[in-house]
């Protein structure tokens, strides 16, 4: 993979570099999920909040209480409405901080692969996983 | 035609429509990748006299496949991703399947835009797939 990653929103008003590979590829089917994106499941990669840089404009951070309780911000264009990335987690240090950044916002997500799917208990029916992924009924321990 | 009810993840718009949820699209177009943030969008199609919208949308304008403005629509205030107006199907809606009340209505009739897949993407049924829009 060539690096940085670049990527950024619809519109072209926000737009980040990623200065290291992901961590992990993962799909999400959660109900939440589901409604923010209009889609089937949200499709994601974690990299080291260090790594990641925007590069220009400023999103709209929205929060909201996930059924865990813990209160989730997502970075949002307010121009397009589309999803870029969550917010830095509260409470972790700089160095441990990892962010989730929505892969179908990359200028080439073609070769990113998912290995995990999470909320599979949520997935709907035509969706089909690759086989020999991981596969979590709802969120992983 | 059956009764659909959907709105965004923070609750702020709300619709209704009478439209066919086994007849959806999935389009795995770079437009609808970066405006979902996921791999495809998966689609109903509504005529627009047949849906009904509370709460205040936000549109954003560009040029679709067809050379024609598509409008895409989504809530001010969470971003969900709820609704197309394309150029090319004047009179008519298109409902982002997420944000149905129950997805699970929605089962996909074509895939369009296949040029666009991600590789691992599979759908599950014997229907036909377009490498770009159907003619």
């Amino acid at each position: 993979v060539k690096l940085p990653l670049s990527g950024g929103c619809l519109c072209g008003a926000l737009r980040y570099e990623i200065s290291e590979a992901p961590l992990l590829t993962y799909t999400c089917h959660c109900v939440d999920c589901q409604h923010l994106t209009g889609s089937a499941f949200s499709l994601a990669i974690t990299v080291p909040d260090c790594a990641f840089r925007l590069t220009k404009g400023e999103p709209r951070v929205v929060q909201r209480t996930a059924n865990s309780g813990r209160i989730v911000e997502r970075w949002v264009c307010p121009g397009c409405g589309s999803w870029l990335s969550g917010g830095p987690q509260p409470g972790a240090t700089s160095d441990e901080m990892i962010r989730r950044v929505r892969a179908g916002t990359l200028d080439d997500a073609s070769w990113l692969r998912p290995t995990a799917h999470f909320w599979t208990r949520r997935k709907q029916p035509w969706v089909v996983l690759p086989d020999g992924d991981q596969i979590f009924e709802t969120q992983p321990g | 035609m059956a009764k659909i009810t959907g709105g965004c993840l923070c609750g702020t718009v709300r619709y209704t429509a009478e439209a066919d949820p086994t007849s959806a699209t999935v389009c795995h177009c770079r437009d609808c990748q970066k405006f979902t943030g996921s791999a495809f969008a998966a689609l109903v199609l509504v005529p627009k006299e047949a849906l009904a919208i509370e709460g205040r949308l936000k549109t954003f304008s560009s040029i679709g496949g067809s050379g024609n403005a598509i409008l895409r629509h989504f809530c001010p205030g969470c971003g969900s991703s709820i609704a197309e107006e394309p150029g090319t199907r004047p009179g008519m809606v298109i409902l982002n399947v997420g944000t149905f009340d129950d997805p699970a209505i929605a089962k996909p009739a074509r895939e369009i835009f296949r040029d666009d897949a991600l590789p691992w993407v599979h759908v599950d049924a014997d229907i036909p797939r377009f490498a770009k829009r159907p003619a």
